[in-house]
C-alpha cells in the first residue's frame, strides 16, 4: 500500500491552537445573540473546529458546515472541509462520499484529489481488514456447510436403506 | 516532499492573482494555459529542497487562497512563517491595493517575517505597455517603505520565478538563520532556565 504519511502532513496540517476555537467560538456566540449570524460566520467557526485535535470540536464543525451545505452555494468548499473533518474521524465512507462531490464538480481539482488518494487508501486498508475476518467466517461457515452435507447424507443414506 | 520543514514560505495575494501557479510552476515546472481557474480551497502545501552554499534547505510552501470568505483563517496559514510572497497581478490594479492589506496583516502580527513582493504575469504585460496598471517604480517605491524586495515574474514563462526562491532560500541562510543562531547563543542561558515541561493534553481524545 502506498505510504500517504507526508501527504496526509500536508493536508490536514497542524492542529490549531485551543485560544484561536475559543476565540472564534466567542466571535460566533456573540453574533449569533446579536442575530447577525451570516453563512460566512458559520463557515469562519465551523472551519476553526474541523482544523482541531479533538473529536468533539470537529464533530461540531460538521454538524455546521452541513447545515451550510443545504443551500447550494459555495458548496465545493464546503464539501472539502466535510471530507477533511469525516477523514480526521476516521469515516472513511462519509468522506469519500464528500470528496466525490467535489471531484464531481472540479474533477482535475488537485487538492480534492490528493485527499480523494488519502480517502481512498484507508478504504482500502479497512477493507483489506474486513476482508481478513470475512475470509475466517467463511472458513469457518464452509466447515458448518460440510457438516451439514456429511448429517444430510446420512439422512440419505438413511432414507435409501428404509 | 520532503518530510522537515526549515523555512516556511508563505503566498499572500488577492483570488486570481496567480498564486497557486506561480507556486506549480516553481515545484513542478509547469503552466497550463489551458487549464480552467480553480480557485484554491483554504490552502495548499507544497515543499521543495534547495541548496545553498552547499547546504539544503528546505521550503515548505503555503499557497493561500485569495478569496475573502478564508481572510479570517489566513492568521492560521501565515502563523510562523519566515517569509511571505505577498502577489498582486500586474494587469489588475485592485490586487495591488489587495497586496497593501496582506502587508499591513503581516507587519502588525508577524514582525520577523521576511517580505516579498511579487507583480505575477509579467508575460501580459511584457509586450504590451497598455495591459499593465501597476508600474514597476511605485511598486519598487511600495517595496522600499515596507523593506521588501520587489520582483516581477511569470509561471507561464518561468521568468523570475527560480530566483524569487533561491533569493528567499539564500536571505534565510545568510540573514535570519544567522540572526536567530546569534540570538539563542546569547540568551540560551536564560532559555534554559525559562523552559517549562510542555502543557498536558488533557482534552485530547483523538
Ligand atoms: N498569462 C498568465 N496567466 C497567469 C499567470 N499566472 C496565473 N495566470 C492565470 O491566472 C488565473 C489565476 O491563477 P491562479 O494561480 O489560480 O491564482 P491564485 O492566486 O492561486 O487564485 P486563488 O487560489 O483564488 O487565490 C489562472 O487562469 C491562471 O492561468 C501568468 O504568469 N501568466
Ligand atoms: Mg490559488
Amino acid at each position: 500500500m502506498a505510504d500517504n504519511s507526508e501527504l496526509e502532513k500536508a493536508i490536514i496540517g497542524d492542529f490549531i491552537p485551543l485560544a484561536m476555537i475559543q476565540a472564534a467560538e466567542k466571535e460566533y456566540k456573540k453574533k449569533n445573540e446579536e442575530g447577525s449570524l451570516t453563512d460566512q460566520d458559520r463557515f469562519s467557526y465551523a472551519w476553526h473546529l474541523i482544523k482541531s485535535r479533538y473529536k468533539d470540536d470537529i464533530k461540531k464543525g460538521i454538524s455546521i458546515m452541513g447545515e451550510l451545505c443545504q443551500d447550494g452555494t459555495d458548496q465545493r468548499d464546503y464539501l472539502y472541509f466535510l471530507a477533511l473533518a469525516y477523514y480526521k474521524l476516521e469515516e472513511y465512507s462519509e468522506a469519500e462520499q464528500c470528496i466525490n462531490r467535489v471531484l464531481h464538480m472540479e474533477p482535475n481539482n488537485s487538492q480534492a484529489k490528493d485527499l480523494k488518494k488519502l480517502v481512498s487508501g484507508k478504504i482500502q486498508q479497512d477493507n483489506l481488514i474486513a476482508a481478513g475476518v470475512v475470509g475466517g467466517a467463511a472458513l469457518v461457515g464452509a466447515a458448518a456447510v460440510g457438516t451439514l452435507a456429511v448429517i444430510g447424507g446420512a439422512i440419505v443414506a438413511k432414507l435409501i436403506s428404509k | 516532499m520532503a518530510g522537515k520543514v526549515d523555512l516556511k514560505v508563505v503566498l499572500l495575494g488577492k483570488e486570481y492573482g496567480g498564486k497557486t501557479s506561480l507556486v506549480e510552476r516553481y515545484i513542478h515546472g509547469k503552466f497550463n494555459a489551458q487549464a480552467p481557474y480553480q480557485s484554491t480551497i483554504g490552502a495548499a502545501f507544497g515543499a521543495k529542497k534547495v541548496t545553498v552554499n552547499g547546504e539544503s534547505v528546505t521550503l515548505g510552501i503555503w499557497d493561500t487562497a485569495g478569496s475573502e470568505r478564508y481572510e479570517s483563517m489566513s492568521r492560521i496559514y501565515y502563523r510562523g512563517a519566515k517569509s511571505a510572497i505577498v502577489c498582486f497581478d500586474l494587469t489588475d490594479p485592485s490586487s495591488f491595493e489587495r497586496a497593501k492589506f496582506w502587508v499591513n496583516e503581516l507587519k502588525q502580527t508577524e514582525e520577523d517575517c521576511v517580505i516579498y513582493l511579487c507583480g505575477t504575469k509579467y508575460d501580459l504585460v511584457e509586450d504590451n505597455k497598455k495591459a499593465r496598471k501597476v508600474d514597476a517604480s511605485s511598486a519598487k517605491e511600495y517595496a522600499d517603505e515596507i523593506s521588501a524586495k520587489y520582483v516581477e515574474t511569470s509561471a507561464k514563462t518561468g521568468y523570475n520565478i527560480d530566483y524569487l526562491f533561491m533569493m528567499i532560500a539564500e536571505d534565510f541562510v545568510n540573514v535570519t538563520r544567522n540572526k536567530v543562531q546569534a540570538n539563542k547563543d546569547e540568551d540560551s542561558s536564560v532559555a534554559l532556565r525559562l523552559e517549562q515541561p510542555p502543557m498536558n493534553r488533557e482534552k485530547c481524545k483523538c
